[in-house]
């Protein structure tokens, strides 16, 4: 019983012990709060690299060592899980701007087949977004905002994308300028030149013969924004003829992209290709060629890498201060110890064990564990929850925006609570927790009952 | 008088004191090791000084028993060693026959519990705990949470009963920074009875009060004892207290010299004019009495 009423005791009447608990409830909730944001981010990060790329990616060593063969595509999609082929050529280009240089990736592909291998189509701007993009509505005041609004409503913008509009331009020309081969940018490849739909651009780029073929002209059709700013700056999106025209390599392609059933279980069809490629299933001509299959995070390896390794980070850290906060309950049970020596003896002298003694501690190191870390848990929840609601109050009362949308291409900050990785920190800072009370409590229970009744 | 409740045998104890000639090294180890007790006895580091030399005593059941002699003579060592809180270096000391230097940590523990009362000079309770709450303490080491809920009614009467006794009855949600040293004495004392133990073993009871808070302590001592019929062995330099014991043992330089009789006792009684000199030097050199706070008027 003594045991029970003295850690409640000491518990209230001490600030010290407090302070500690006050501590680890901080420390825990950056330990929920800064991986459930974390974790939020990534879950958006995968969804938007999903959505840029295919499941599985088949591509040559080479530039353009693919025929553009309907067998080949035929072959592809009769492959186990695989519910869609587009075929894609890519090559890199200088783009010219007045008298600026810079470098971009061109990309062919066929629009309609595109779309059901990657989110392309959902990437494509309305002309309102368009609009907007282009005169960096994000980042203005809501008086700005409300401003550009309005102007959109005047011109009658278009609120919703016409894709098949847009395809067929893509796809066939311009009616309005024929003849000449169209494109589609990203909006900060419009921000980054001033540019707007109907404008031409200027691409230069270097033929398999070595020949430099230079000024080629496209028409912007469209624009498109992924989320991802590379893409967005770099990339440029025509149509598989023009751009096989563009590098004179008529009849042959970069790759093809392939969707799946379960995108989880991509390396399974990778599998299956690479079997298939090695039968001949793909025709003699490609079981020659050193080709390559790749599922979508192999692609983004290394991003999907760093992403991950930031999260680690960002446990680690938090974990530490963790370990921190309990170093407090350790000095404040240490600090205990020597302050309460003569009741400990007068405790035993009661015919207190010295296992009850030791309990005592460990008990209090518990009590404070687990208060911090119901509080820290309690707090980190609902701070992901209404961390939005927080960030607009911040925003609203200092002008000082905590997670600016332009940034990630986000409104809202993402949070995803994992419950078994909070199930695990609940259980490590308790264990934690009661091992720092451990120490002083071996201490004080080593202590003989005279020494601590004649402790002065 | 009866069989004797506690019987002494060839006790001795060495209090270790560490080497001249320990090295740095070992005196550190000492030190830290030393604090929790572990290596008291670890020759390379210290050697033995005796405290108390094949000391031979029998209480009686029933009866007050005043241990007096000089400072240094022991006195509160013996007292420590019947009541459990140190081991002795050689000897035995049986309680109703049975060896408490041989009961095992936990059975001691419960022994002290049940069978032996402590009363400190510096009262030691504990600052957190309300009165009441230190009167009941020992009940808590006793029992279990549920046991101890079962028979909480009881045991808080019992806690009051023991307060009024003492005459704090009022008093009993005070903390100890809120009473007088007598009063912390006497709430002391409440704790100790609170289990009905057999022996209430009492050390310098009144060395740190006044001289008339002390005789209010003493009667209230023998006025318990006369109602509860229990064992005291009384260590003190207070000759008053030492007059009105049932028996006086005399030690000097670790050895049990003698038993007064009851003419010299009173002749110490005698002697004892100046009790407020007596208290001053009742107090051990170099420790100074915590500040009687005295807000309530002992």
């Amino acid at each position: 019983m003594y045991k029970l009423f003295l850690t409640l005791r000491y518990l209230t009447r001490r600030p010290l012990s407090l302070v500690a608990i006050v501590a680890l409830s901080f420390s825990v909730w950056a330990l929920v709060i800064a991986p459930s944001v974390m974790n939020g981010f990534q879950t958006e990060f995968h969804k938007r690299v999903r959505g840029t790329l295919s499941d599985v990616t088949f591509y040559g060593n080479r530039p353009f060592d693919l025929p553009e063969d309907p067998a080949v595509a035929r072959a592809l999609a009769a492959l186990p899980g695989v519910t869609a082929v587009a075929p894609y050529i890519e090559n890199p280009a200088l783009d010219r701007h007045l008298r600026k240089i810079d470098y971009c990736f061109v990309r062919g592909i066929d629009p309609r087949l595109e779309e059901k291998v990657s989110s392309f189509a959902d990437y494509l701007l309305s002309d309102r977004e368009m609009f907007l993009a282009v005169n960096d509505y994000d980042r203005h005041s809501p008086e700005r905002k409300a401003d550009l609004d309005k102007m959109a409503d005047t011109y009658e913008l278009s609120r919703t994308v016409d894709r098949e509009a847009i395809y067929k331009k893509l796809v066939d020309g311009d009616p309005e300028d024929p003849g000449t081969p169209t494109c589609l940018v990203g909006v900060y490849y419009m921000i980054a030149w001033s540019l707007q739909v109907g404008d031409k651009i200027s691409l230069t780029t270097a033929r398999e013969t070595g020949e430099v073929h230079q000024d080629h002209s496209f028409r912007i059709v469209g624009a498109f924004r992924t989320g991802f700013s590379e893409n967005d700056r770099r990339q440029v999106i025509t149509s598989i003829p023009s751009l096989q025209g563009f590098v004179n390599v008529p009849g042959r392609i970069s790759g093809y992209s392939l969707r799946v059933e379960d995108y989880t279980r991509a390396k399974d069809t990778r599998t299956e290709l690479e079997a298939a490629l090695s039968r001949g299933d793909l025709g003699r001509e490609l079981m020659r060629k050193p080709l390559i299959a790749q599922t979508w995070d192999e692609r983004n390896r290394t991003l999907l890498q760093a992403v991950a390794m930031e999260k680690l980070l960002i446990r680690i850290i938090t974990f530490l201060i963790v370990v921190a906060a309990t170093a407090s309950i350790f000095l404040v049970l240490f600090m205990a110890v020597h302050t309460k020596v003569r009741e400990l003896g007068i405790l035993r002298a009661v015919g207190g064990t010295r296992l009850g003694v030791l309990s005592l501690f460990v008990g209090q190191g518990f009590a404070i564990a687990l208060t911090g870390m119901a509080l820290g848990l309690g707090l980190g929840i609902l701070s992901s929850i209404y961390i939005n609601e927080a960030a607009d109050l911040i925003h609203r009362y200092t002008g000082w925006h905590p997670f600016p949308p332009e940034v990630y291409y986000l409104d809202r900050i993402p949070t995803r609570i994992d419950v078994q990785e909070n199930v695990v920190n609940f259980v490590v800072t308790l264990t934690l927790g009661s091992v720092a009370a451990l120490v002083p409590g071996v201490l004080a229970a080593l202590r003989p009952p005279l020494k601590s009744i004649r402790y002065e | 008088m009866s069989e004797p409740i506690v019987r002494v045998r060839a006790l001795s104890k060495n209090y270790p004191r560490q080497r001249v000639d320990a090295s740095p090294w070992a005196r550190l180890i000492g030190r830290v090791w030393g604090w929790t007790g572990a290596l008291d006895d670890w020759r390379p580091l210290n050697e033995g000084l005796p405290v108390l030399k094949d000391v031979e005593l029998d209480v009686r059941d029933g009866e007050i028993l005043a241990i007096i002699g000089p400072s240094g003579a022991g006195k509160s060592t013996l007292l420590h060693l019947i009541g459990a809180l140190d081991r002795p270096n050689h000897g035995t000391i049986l309680y109703r026959g049975e060896d408490v230097t041989l009961m095992s940590p936990g059975r001691l523990a419960q022994w002290r519990n049940e069978r032996v009362g402590f009363v400190f000079q510096f009262y030691h309770l504990f600052p957190d705990l309300t009165a009441e709450e230190n009167v009941l303490v020992p009940a808590m080491v006793a029992y279990s949470v549920s046991a101890y809920a079962a028979k909480r009614a009881d045991l808080r009467a019992r806690a009051q009963h023991l307060l009024d006794r003492v005459g704090l009855g009022d008093r009993r949600h005070h903390h100890p920074n809120q009473l007088s040293g007598g009063e912390q004495q006497r709430v002391a004392i409440a704790r100790a009875l609170l289990l009905k133990p057999a022996l209430l073993l009492c050390d310098e009871p009144t060395g740190n009060l006044d001289r008339k808070t002390g005789e209010q302590i003493l009667d209230l001592l023998w006025e318990l004892k006369e109602s509860d019929q229990q064992t005291y062995i009384v260590v003190t330099h207070d000759d008053r207290l030492a007059a009105r014991a049932d028996r006086v043992v005399r030690m000097e330089d670790g050895r049990v010299v003698g038993e007064e009789t009851a003419p010299v006792r009173a002749v110490i009684a005698a002697k004892g004019e100046d009790a407020e000199q007596t208290q001053v030097a009742s107090v051990p050199p170099g420790v100074r009495p915590p500040p009687d706070h005295g807000n309530a008027g002992a």
